[in-house]
């Protein structure tokens, strides 16, 4: 039961719709939100600047690389870590020579899917960040802005995402090849 | 020596050693035999101290592993344990080569190098995978991943030897033959070992003593001859049926070759 709960709460930023997000962001975080008056006696005013952006694609997409962190640990055999517990009297040790290399593929994965899912990110930027030119201005926030006034622009800027995201997932294929083996053995 | 005592071991609600006790002398090799179920791997991760009992004490050379002593909860982690552990199915690391695999503990244990490297290719000779030591688990045959496996468990030079069906996903021509090697290499080293396996064959072939186990109890313990000349209730069951699948095993196996 407190399991699933945890599942639950863990994957709630990738169904909740962006805006949503944005304004539980703001919420939390603004000078008016719930911790804003201690942030801003530590003189942190969140929205509208950089830091803003991060936290809101971070808390968009991190759900992708929690989900396949969790399950690509859940798949490393744990008689491979019984070996390894046998072994090796140190914790740590088994856990950076065996769990983590082993486990690593998927953690990568869910990396590379965060990393897409935030370059994407428009709704909680906007909502949570603003939409400052040189501060907050992301691309696809760049290509809502320039799609009036300078299509060719708009235009370039669709093209370099969809060329970043291709060569990316062509790269993480790749790589998926190479550490293939560890399935099999 | 390995003694357990009254050991109890649950999972939720399903006891999966009810009761166990045994004793494994120094320098013997028992074989502990016994239907799919019967929890002898649940036995031998309790000996290895990767799964604690819930109740009872385990000791290995006298010495308290698990339980109870002055109203402490004794507890020695495995790698503590001196004990090598084969696993069925080998559990090599598959990111690791056949060298580093054996060199693992060693490394683990912070040996100099030099002696780390000394002592790999000692076992990757004595095992005979010298000529495979750069291969990964996955280009290695079943027989080379078995000589690995028991490899890497020896380098710590353990006192105590688990071996959990070593032989079960081998070919049979492989089988036998490995079988006979692994005798003379568990004679040479004179380990005090568990080797667990259905195979009465087995068994019989290679122990000093058997334990026969039921579900979650040990049943009967004596040389081979004691035991299968003289089999309590349950045992001869066990036996009878064993005998029944080999046989029946056997007669399959004609059958497809005449057809």
């Amino acid at each position: 039961m407190g399991k699933s709960v945890f599942d639950a709460v863990m994957d709630v930023p990738m169904v909740l719709p962006p805006a949503v997000a944005g304004l539980a962001l703001l919420l939390a975080f603004a000078p008016r939100g719930l911790l804003g008056p201690e942030l801003r006696q530590l003189g942190i005013i969140l929205p509208g600047s950089t830091l803003a952006v991060v936290m809101a694609q971070f808390f968009v997409a991190s759900p992708f690389v929690l989900r396949a962190s969790k399950a690509a640990f859940e798949n490393v055999d744990k008689k491979l870590i019984d070996s390894a517990r046998l072994l090796n009297p140190s914790r740590f040790g088994v856990f950076f020579t065996v769990t983590l290399p082993l486990a690593a593929n998927g953690v990568v994965a869910g990396l590379v899917m965060t990393w897409a899912r935030a370059v994407g990110e428009f709704g909680a930027t906007l909502m949570f960040a603003g939409n400052l030119p040189g501060v907050t201005q992301t691309m696809p926030l760049a290509i809502y802005m320039l799609m009036a006034e300078d299509p060719l622009a708009s235009n370039v800027l669709s093209a370099i995402l969809v060329a970043t995201s291709f060569t990316l997932l062509i790269m993480f294929r790749l790589l998926g090849k190479n550490v293939r083996y560890y399935d099999q053995a | 020596m390995i003694r357990l005592s009254m050991v109890k071991k649950s999972y939720g609600n399903k006891e999966v050693l009810r009761d166990v006790t045994l004793e494994v002398r120094k320098h013997e090799l028992l074989c502990l035999v016994g239907p799919n179920g019967a929890g002898k791997t649940t036995a031998l991760n309790v000996v290895a101290g990767l799964c604690r009992p819930d109740e009872g004490s385990v000791f290995i050379n006298d010495v308290l592993m698990d339980g109870r002593e002055s109203n402490h909860l004794i507890h020695v982690i495995p790698s503590e344990r001196k004990v090598g552990y084969v696993f069925q199915d080998y559990a090599l690391f598959p990111h690791m080569t056949v060298r580093e695999n054996i060199s693992y503990g060693l490394k683990a244990r912070h040996l100099p190098e030099q002696e780390v490297r000394e002592r790999t290719h000692t076992l990757l000779e004595f095992v005979g995978i010298l000529d495979h030591s750069d291969h990964y688990p996955h280009q290695l045959s079943g027989g080379q991943k078995q000589r690995t496996a028991l490899a890497r468990a020896l380098a710590v030079e353990p006192e105590i030897l688990l071996l959990d069906e070593p032989l079960a996903a081998l070919d049979l021509t492989t089988r036998e033959s490995l079988r006979i090697e692994l005798k003379r290499i568990l004679g040479t080293l004179e380990a005090t070992s568990i080797y667990v396996t259905h195979e009465l064959v087995e068994a019989y072939a290679i122990s000093d003593r058997i334990a026969v186990m039921g579900p979650g109890r040990i049943e009967q313990t004596g040389s081979c001859d004691e035991v299968f000349s003289n089999p309590n209730p349950y045992v001869a069951q066990f036996l009878g049926q064993s005998i029944y699948n080999g046989y029946d095993q056997h007669r399959t196996l004609r059958k497809s070759k005449q057809a």
